[in-house]
């Protein structure tokens, strides 16, 4: 199948995963291919994918109501500047229990960089290696978070070769104490993207059929996206 | 050719040839890139300003743009203790933003919602991506797409065997754009596409650095709880 196609029929949104657990060789191969071809800049990489497999349910659940708390709150916060006129009451988006219930999900966070023997040597010219200073994360969030957007698309290509779905969430809390307040101490950084992959059982799509809204959620036209100068 | 092989192509470009793509053939690209990136609330809040081969006057300023900030960050590197300061020689990678047969410009874009989110937003959902004020605010999750947008262009590419190459160094500030007004909000990325003659790898090979410039290693960005 071409790439185009590959991409177009099979990458849906999951609303729900079946019970099927995904061999972790395949995760760990897609994972490496990934690697393999994302390129970054000064070869940094300055973000870390952290893998929560099947048996980490609890610490799941725990990521999971930070996507609920941060959607809250963010409501709150519109009707309060007066750019909306009511929330929703705390009522669950359905859409991020594949956050919750997932065999594999992984979560991306900025990570303080180290430079490689060349870039050490173009420090000692001038360079200046912005990836290797915590205090720097928040102000280079925007070209990790492009690099982390290549590696997810990367890794979803690869994903989709083996027949697995995968799904993405960035509605969540970014400061890392509040993490570490439910526990989840293996979060050093700020984070920047969730991945849940699994095998579908229904997705999305076919949830907005049945409500008779699927006609509804179209993406902007091309001409609003790209302009031709 | 398999995904894996294809993106292994990739390679950033020192200088491109003069050959041009074709503007119809380019516009494919992007359709097939925007129909299959997918994005939060379908908003695609992004904006891919395309510069043909014709606006060489453009481009030479957008790299102009480009060894300002390298100038400014490696001083200001140099006040905080963090580098020694710029050495005055811009930096040769930046040419392929000058030198190329497209320039795509990619910055902010302010949306309107869809039907499906303007009835949720009835029920008391919120958009940020609707105003101005929060473009800053949420650019990490619009450069995420950005980044899904620009690989699957770079995949449709690698099977043209059109070579591309990216820019992450560049003043956000809208303030400095102002001699391009079609920088009409925070620039993103940038990402050059052309026919590639000469390659950052085969810089390295002949300056012995091969072996010196490699990316962390898997377990370093993988890490198995």
């Amino acid at each position: 199948m071409k790439h185009f196609d590959l991409l177009e029929t099979k990458r849906k949104h999951v609303r729900k995963y079946s019970d099927k657990i995904p061999e972790k060789q395949l995760i760990e191969n897609a994972l490496w291919k990934a690697w393999k071809t994302t390129p970054g800049k000064n070869n940094a990489m300055a973000y870390e994918v952290l893998v929560w497999g099947p048996d980490k349910q609890i610490h799941k659940e725990a990521i999971h109501s930070l996507c609920v708390k941060n959607h809250r709150h963010a409501e709150e916060r519109a009707v309060k500047k007066g750019q909306a006129t009511l929330t929703q009451r705390g009522e669950q988006n359905p859409f991020y229990e594949h956050i919750k219930y997932n065999p594999y999900l992984l979560t991306i966070h900025s990570r303080v960089a180290k430079p490689n023997p060349f870039y050490q040597l173009k420090v000692k010219d001038g360079h200046f290696f912005d990836q290797g200073y915590e205090e720097n994360i928040n102000h280079i969030i925007d070209s990790v978070a492009v690099e982390v957007g290549i590696f997810a698309a990367n890794l979803t290509n690869y994903l989709l070769d083996l027949g697995l779905d995968m799904s993405y969430n960035s509605c969540f809390k970014r400061d890392v104490k509040l993490w570490h307040k439910l526990g989840l101490h293996q979060v050093k950084q700020r984070p920047i993207l969730m991945v849940s992959v699994g095998y579908a059982e229904k997705y999305r799509r076919d949830v907005l059929k049945e409500w008779g809204k699927d006609k509804l959620d179209y993406k902007p036209e091309i001409d609003e996206i790209v302009r031709w100068l | 050719m398999n995904t894996l092989d294809l993106l292994c192509k990739r390679k950033h470009v020192v200088k491109y040839k003069d050959k041009q793509i074709a503007n119809e053939v380019l516009d494919i690209l992007l359709e097939k890139s925007w129909k299959a990136t997918s994005s939060k609330n379908n908003f695609m809040a992004y904006k891919i300003n395309v510069l043909d081969n014709t606006k060489t006057v453009e481009k030479e300023l957008v790299w102009q743009k480009l060894v300002a900030k390298q100038s400014e960050s490696e001083n200001k590197a140099k006040e905080d203790g963090q580098g020694v300061g710029f050495s005055g020689k811009p930096n040769q990678y930046y040419n392929h933003i000058k030198n190329n047969s497209h320039l795509l410009v990619i910055t902010s874009r302010v949306c309107e919602p869809n039907d499906f989110v303007k009835q949720a937003i009835t029920e008391g959902h919120v958009a940020h991506e609707m105003y101005p004020e929060f473009v800053e605010d949420i650019v990490d999750n619009t450069a995420i797409e950005v980044g899904m947008f620009i690989s699957h262009l770079t995949l449709f590419c690698m099977e043209e065997n059109i070579d591309v190459s990216y820019t992450a160094c560049f003043p956000r500030d809208i303030n400095m754009w102002k001699n391009l007004p079609f920088v009409d909000q925070r620039p993103i990325l940038l990402m050059s596409l052309g026919y590639g003659d000469y390659y950052r790898y085969q810089n390295l090979e002949k300056n012995g650095m091969t072996k010196k410039d490699y990316k962390p290693k898997l377990e370093t960005i993988v890490n198995w709880e």
